[in-house]
């Protein structure tokens, strides 16, 4: 079993002072095992915040963020999984699943966790899934109204996924999940 | 000073010696019970304390020794009152020793058991004691002894309660006692600093101070006597203590016992008390840590004020803010030369206590702050660090206190202090306030809180005076403007207009902030004000005829200018990325105008600023973004910036960003919104500019590397034909998308491409998509055009199934024929891949994938991956389908693996699927087609051996292959089985077996064949009677082929092409002119139209005869300007070959492409050049 906290857009301090405290009391150390990130972050504290809640972080790179050694697109296998990530405003339209899919297909990955629109989805899609985690500030959006902080914690377990998002909501913090289960890969020739 | 402190350890040795001598003797006259040897012996033990050699501190230990003695001295005296000894004798007695320190301290052992029995009144033994004891002057021996005095005394005060309590006032008897004792020791104690040469007086300094806590204890005494109440301490004690305090004039003795005083009475005492006790402040010597003292003072009131709520009306009673401030300002008033850091730690400690005791008393914060600014006004920056630390802790209390910056932001000297700060303190107390916002969330709601906020932390806003730039650490700077723009969050109002005002002083502000600044402290804001528009949006036609003073029309305004300033900086990149937001958000507010201007300035910026290739693909991208998701434009303006926006995207640097951006402006024309834009002839010019620089690209790639990459811009392209086609774009056809699909393979094929995996994989998945479009839908819940889409999915799969095949029909099936394509175009990995992405869309795996996979990897040799697919298919529940295994065992007899055809065959019988006949079948087809006819007899024994029955088909190939591979001999056996076995033999066998026999020339056999097969069947057409006829002509038995001719016609046949044809070349070989002729003529009477063979048998026959020129006699009755074709059989061509004018008109058919060739030219042509070769001939 293993946690993996998907976040992005935080946009600190552009667009927000900083994380909710609901979050940051949520969010402590040596509970998550790998920090993957869409972008945006944008400064260097933030990143060392992050850092510190798990060493382990992978982060592409958002068009505000001042560090420009963060790669465009990434990918990297836990478990059984291959994910990919990509900040996401390189895919036109914004938010459009059918380009993400595009997207999802180029990089080979089951899970695509893209960010910018800074509204969570999840869907399911042609054998895995895209996600986009929201904002974890809650930042103000040109393309979404009404933002409410989110973020998302992925279970990855054998060939199953269940993606819990955790959504804060008039000062209360609500989860849902989602499960997934990925076939395995008929390898019947090998 | 060694041999002082050795010497001093010798004389302690000495003294000890001496008392433990003295001791001893006692010791044994108690035991005798001998009182006057006791009291010799003890007085002579006490003569040791006599000693002045030693320091305080060595005589201690004398001291305690001799303590403990007494302590038995004292026991055996009470034991003789018991006896009957008058304790007066007693008292008496120990007069008579000689020198007076032994005699003290027996009068005063003896005092206490006489206090004890009760003889006298307490107060009167204790008066006479203290009054005794003034004969000693002795600094230290004094100390001493009146501490013993003390000790001795402790539990026996005529204290209120106490057994020793005597008449009326005996609390100030016993008051008197301990203040006299006390101010006795003191003035012993302040005299000790006089005694002794002037060098030596740091060392005594020292030595007093260990004795302090002896002047102590009498304090300590006092206050643990019952009867002081507040009343005796206020009147009595307090006053006479601090008279000997001030009086005493000693700065150690002073400080100590102000101390002593504060620790050891009650607070509540001192809340009584306090002018008294501040009133003496004032009086000590200058040199005196009074602010030390003070501050322990309020320490104390502070935590007696905070310990119970209900004491809070006590402090307001006396004053004690009041006078504690006035008490302060006359102490730094009064000690000139105290540093400044003492007087500030005084008004924190201060301050504390107000906060404290008087937290809703804004105006004695202030006042606090106030003094301060006053002792500090006049005075340079602070550059002392302690004080600056002092003044951070200063003006950090209150944030502490209320939690809330806007309070503090009331109090008018708040800023007056921190201007004393230097720049760089004034920057971390900026930090500290920002900090206390962000702890508490605070929001700042006013702009005139803003302004005074503002005001307070100009020094991180702006450049101070003086402060050289370069001065700064560059990660420090960062992160203190960054916590500048994580403040302008905090600034919020509800009501538009005053956020309005708050945005305008924040701007104010930090457009001073200069060049460094800006880009830290721009974007908050903006975004900031973007939200605020977000609020007014659809709220401007509310307010009817009022004049509305905050519209977005405005705020955009100064959006403008704000973001302007970043040209000062320069940021481009950043600016850009701004005005694109505001494009957006005054698209949202239907401000065409504005969002074309800030749609300008963007572009402006991206033609004249942005230079480095990578920020430019960024700005591209968010360019593109912004503008396919604006629809407030109209036509016009949107042509403008889509044309430009598509005009930077194909000139950016490297050809895959061109690809990638020009195909994202393909979404520029079609929005996928119910009325947005949908101009698919644009896409697809789009899509169509993508794939030439794609093409280009990998041209260049090509002569650069030697090896082409980019397949998959080529693949990412066809993703987007499939996004537009299964939108509904009717400008992207089925067709194009094949097309697009068989070029991808062609390149990845191509030798010069480098194979990668990664391109592999996403073309099949790509490929994948296209089938699975249908599954794609049903997880686009929220997708708006679902029911369209639904309705279009079936379109699209037939669409799709027309071109492939006409017999697939579902989805999955289409899969197959996917794979099957991909195996016949060499790429058995791309089909894996789909496979497998097909197995992980959770596509159930039909048989017909499976199976084309399984043919997929056969065909290309991969066996053992076929095998693998095999038996997954054997051990599933799918039955394979003939046509399949047909296909597989072919695939592996090409490759000569006739051992698996023998495996695949078992296993196929051996399941018994109810396929064993056609299966056996196949096999021996299979051998058969591959000349293994020992196989093939084996198989067919086999099969005959299992008890299935032979059909026709299976026979008929078992003769035909017999044929072809075998000898004469095998073939007739063959034959005369399957006559065995009644099956007749079809028109294939028939074929095979005759053209063996043709091979061998063994015509005649042939016939007997014919015959024996039966002439007169029907069913196999002319084919007999013409091979008969062959096997004469062979021979040019033209007799014979002139009877056969005749009964065949008779036999109710009627000839066809191929007879005249065998017939004719007969005639022909044999110069048979006028045979020839009547033939032609019977043809032209059964209309049957001749063949090239037909004109080449004319013309052979003529010009053999060098008779080229009469052909035509021949040629005019038939027609001439035909195009030319062979309708012969070529078993004929097995017997007579091809004619010369035959294989030389089919050569010039087959190299020119010369159309409407006719056999007139044909002829004319050959004619010329047997008349040239002849020429030839005739000239060498």
């Amino acid at each position: 079993m293993v946690l993996v906290l998907a976040l992005g857009d935080l946009h600190i301090p552009h667009r927000s002072s900083d994380l909710p405290a609901k979050f940051k009391s949520m969010l402590v150390p040596g509970k998550i095992q790998h920090i993957i990130c869409t972008g945006n972050l944008c400064i260097k504290e933030v990143h060392d915040y992050l850092k510190s809640l798990c060493p382990d972080m992978h982060v592409t790179r958002g068009e505000y963020d001042e560090d420009a050694r963060y790669p465009e697109t990434k990918t990297l296998t836990i478990g059984q999984f291959k994910l990919g990530l990509c900040h996401g405003h390189q895919v036109i339209p914004w938010g459009d699943l059918d380009s993400l899919a595009m997207l999802q297909r180029q990089l080979d990955v089951d899970i695509l966790v893209t960010g910018h629109t800074h509204q969570f989805k999840a869907y399911k899609h042609e054998g895995g899934v895209v996600i986009n985690p929201g904002s974890a500030t809650g930042a103000y959006s040109s393309i979404t109204y009404d933002v409410n902080p989110s973020f998302v914690l992925m279970d990855i377990d054998g060939l199953r996924v269940v993606v819990y998002v955790y959504e804060l909501i008039d000062g209360e913090v609500k989860v849902d999940k989602i499960d997934f289960k990925k076939t395995a890969t008929a390898h019947a020739a090998h | 000073m060694l041999s002082d402190a050795e010497d001093e350890e010798k004389w302690l040795a000495e003294g000890i010696a001496g008392l433990q001598h003295n001791a001893f003797y006692m010791h044994r006259a108690l035991d005798a019970n001998n009182i006057r040897d006791a009291l010799k012996y003890s007085a002579q033990m006490l003569s040791e304390l006599r000693t002045s050699k030693l320091s305080p501190h060595k005589y201690y230990e004398l001291y305690m020794r001799s303590f403990d003695e007494l302590r038995k001295l004292e026991m055996f005296f009470k034991e003789e009152t018991k006896r009957g000894c008058s304790v007066i004798d007693l008292y008496e007695l120990v007069q008579h020793a000689g020198n007076i320190l032994p005699r003290l301290y027996l009068l005063c052992t003896v005092g206490s058991v006489y206090i004890k029995s009760k003889e006298a009144p307490a107060k009167d033994v204790l008066k006479d004691l203290v009054e005794m004891c003034r004969g000693i002057q002795h600094p230290v021996r004094g100390l001493f002894l009146r501490s013993y005095l003390a000790q001795i005394s402790r539990d026996k005060l005529p204290d209120i309660g106490s057994e020793y309590e005597g008449d009326a006032d005996s609390v100030v008897d016993a008051v008197d006692f301990v203040l006299q004792n006390f101010t006795e020791m003191n003035k012993l104690w302040v005299r000790m600093q006089h005694q002794g040469p002037v060098r030596e007086k740091e060392k005594r300094e020292k030595e007093r101070s260990e004795l302090r806590d002896l002047v102590g204890k009498n304090l300590h005494v006092l206050s643990q006597i019952e009867g002081v109440d507040l009343e005796m301490y206020k009147e009595t004690v307090l006053p006479r203590v601090l008279e000997q305090v001030v009086n005493c004039k000693d700065e150690l003795a002073q400080y100590y016992l102000m101390d002593c005083i504060i620790q050891v009475f009650p607070d509540e005492y001192h809340l009584q008390t306090l002018e008294t006790l501040l009133g003496a402040c004032p009086q000590l010597q200058p040199t005196v840590d009074i602010k030390t003292v003070l501050s322990r003072l309020m320490e104390r009131l502070s935590n007696y004020a905070a310990s119970s709520t209900e004491v809070l009306p006590e402090f307001l009673q006396v004053e004690a803010f009041a006078k504690l401030s006035n008490a302060i300002g006359k102490v730094i008033e009064a000690q000139v030369d105290m540093p400044i850091v003492g007087a500030i730690s005084l008004y924190v400690s201060l301050l504390t206590f107000t906060l404290r005791v008087h937290s809703d008393r804004l105006d004695y914060v202030d006042q606090v702050l106030g003094a301060c600014v006053k002792k500090l006004s006049g005075k340079a920056k602070l550059e002392d660090n302690k004080a600056t630390k002092q003044i951070v802790a200063l003006l950090s209390a209150p944030l502490e206190k209320y939690n809330d910056i806007v309070t503090a932001l009331k109090l008018s000297n708040y800023p007056r202090v921190m201007d004393h700060l230097d720049t760089g303190t004034n920057k971390v107390m900026a930090v500290v306030i920002i900090q206390s916002i962000m702890k508490n969330t605070t929001a700042i709601s006013t702009s005139d809180k803003v302004e005074a906020l503002f005001e307070l932390m100009k020094g991180l806003i702006k450049d101070m005076d003086g402060t050289p730039a370069d001065e700064l650490d560059d990660e420090d700077f960062k992160e203190e403007q960054n916590s500048v723009a994580r403040l302008i969050h905090m600034l919020f109002n509800e009501d538009p207009e005053e956020m309005f005002k708050i945005i305008c002083t924040v701007r104010r502000h930090i457009l001073q902030g200069g060049p460094t600044r800006l880009p830290f402290t721009i974007p908050p804001l903006v975004f900031t004000t973007l939200k605020l528009v977000r609020r007014l949006q659809g709220q401007d036609g509310d307010v009817a005829g009022e004049e509305v003073p905050v519209t977005p029309k405005k705020i955009f305004q100064l959006l403008h200018q704000t973001i302007e300033a970043l040209s000062s900086v320069p940021s481009p990149e950043l600016a850009l990325r701004l005005y694109l937001q505001c494009a957006e958000a005054a698209n949202d507010c239907d401000l065409e105008p504005v969002a074309y201007e800030f749609f300008t300035q963007a572009f402006i910026l991206y033609e004249e600023e942005i230079a480095d290739s990578k920020a430019q693909v960024t700005a591209i991208h968010l360019i593109i973004g912004t503008l396919q998701r604006m629809n407030a434009f109209g036509v016009e303006n949107r042509d403008t910036l889509t044309h430009k926006a598509t005009g930077y995207s194909a000139k950016l640097l490297k050809k895959p960003d061109q690809c990638r951006a020009v195909y994202a402006c393909s979404h520029l024309f079609w929005v996928d919104d119910q009325d947005g834009i949908k101009d698919g002839e644009r896409v697809l010019l789009c899509l169509k500019r993508a794939l030439r620089i794609a093409n280009a690209a990998q041209q260049m790639a090509n002569v650069t590397r030697g090896s082409s990459g980019p397949v998959t811009l080529f693949v990412e392209i066809l993703n987007k034909y499939l996004y537009f086609f299964e939108k509904g774009n009717p400008q992207i056809t089925s067709k194009a998308i094949k097309d697009l699909v068989e070029l991808i393979m062609t390149e990845m094929q191509s030798d010069n491409t480098t194979s990668d995996p990664s391109a592999d994989a996403f073309f099949a998945s790509t490929l994948r998509v296209r089938v699975s479009l249908s599954l794609s839908l049903q997880h686009k819940r929220n997708h708006n055009n679902d029911n369209r889409n639904r309705q279009l999915q079936p379109q699209i799969v037939q669409r799709w199934n027309r071109q492939e095949s006409a017999s697939i029909k579902h989805s999955a099936l289409d899969y197959a024929s996917l794979i099957r394509m991909l195996g016949k175009h060499g790429m058995p990995n791309v089909a894996m891949q789909l496979f497998n992405g097909m197995t992980s869309a959770s596509v159930l795996p039909r048989y017909a994938t499976l199976s084309a996979l399984m043919l997929c990897y056969a065909d290309n040799g991969l066996f053992l991956d076929a095998q693998a697919m095999w038996s997954e298919i054997i051990n599933s529940s799918f039955v394979p389908e003939i046509e399949v295994i047909s296909d597989l065992m072919d695939a592996y007899g090409k490759m000569g693996h006739f051992d698996e055809i023998r495996r695949i065959l078992h296993e196929l019988t051996s399941r018994d699927l109810g396929l064993c006949p056609e299966v056996y079948s196949l096999a021996i087809s299979c051998f058969g087609k591959l000349g293994q006819l020992e196989m093939m007899e084996a198989t067919m024994k086999e099969m005959v051996s299992n008890g299935f029955k032979v059909d026709s088909f299976t026979g008929n190939a078992f003769v035909k292959y017999y044929s072809v591979f075998g000898s004469l001999t095998g073939m007739e056996a063959a034959y005369g089985r399957l006559k065995r076995s009644r099956i007749l033999i079809e028109k294939e066998a028939i074929r095979a077996i005759a053209s063996a026999y043709i091979r061998q020339r063994r015509f005649y056999k042939l016939g007997e064949f014919l015959r024996d097969v039966g002439l007169g069947r029907k069913n196999t057409g002319n084919l007999l009677w013409n091979l008969l006829l062959l096997s004469y002509a062979a021979n040019f038995r033209m007799k014979s082929l002139q009877r056969e001719f005749l009964r065949m016609v008779d036999a109710g046949f009627s000839p066809d092409l191929n007879t005249f044809n065998i017939r004719a070349l007969a005639f022909s070989r044999m110069s048979m002119f006028w045979d020839l002729h009547v033939s032609i003529e019977h043809m032209k009477h059964e209309n049957v139209a001749p063949d090239l063979v037909t004109y080449g048998c004319i013309v052979d026959a003529y010009l053999s005869r060098r008779l080229g020129r009469n052909s035509s006699f021949a040629l005019k009755k038939m027609n001439v300007d035909r195009h030319p074709l062979v309708l012969t059989d070529p078993i004929v061509f097995e017997v007579f070959g091809k004619g010369d004018f035959h294989s030389s008109s089919e050569a010039l058919l087959e190299s020119t492409r010369q159309k409407g060739l006719t056999y007139s030219k044909l002829i004319a042509i050959y004619l010329k050049k047997q008349y040239r070769s002849n020429q030839i001939f005739w000239n060498y």
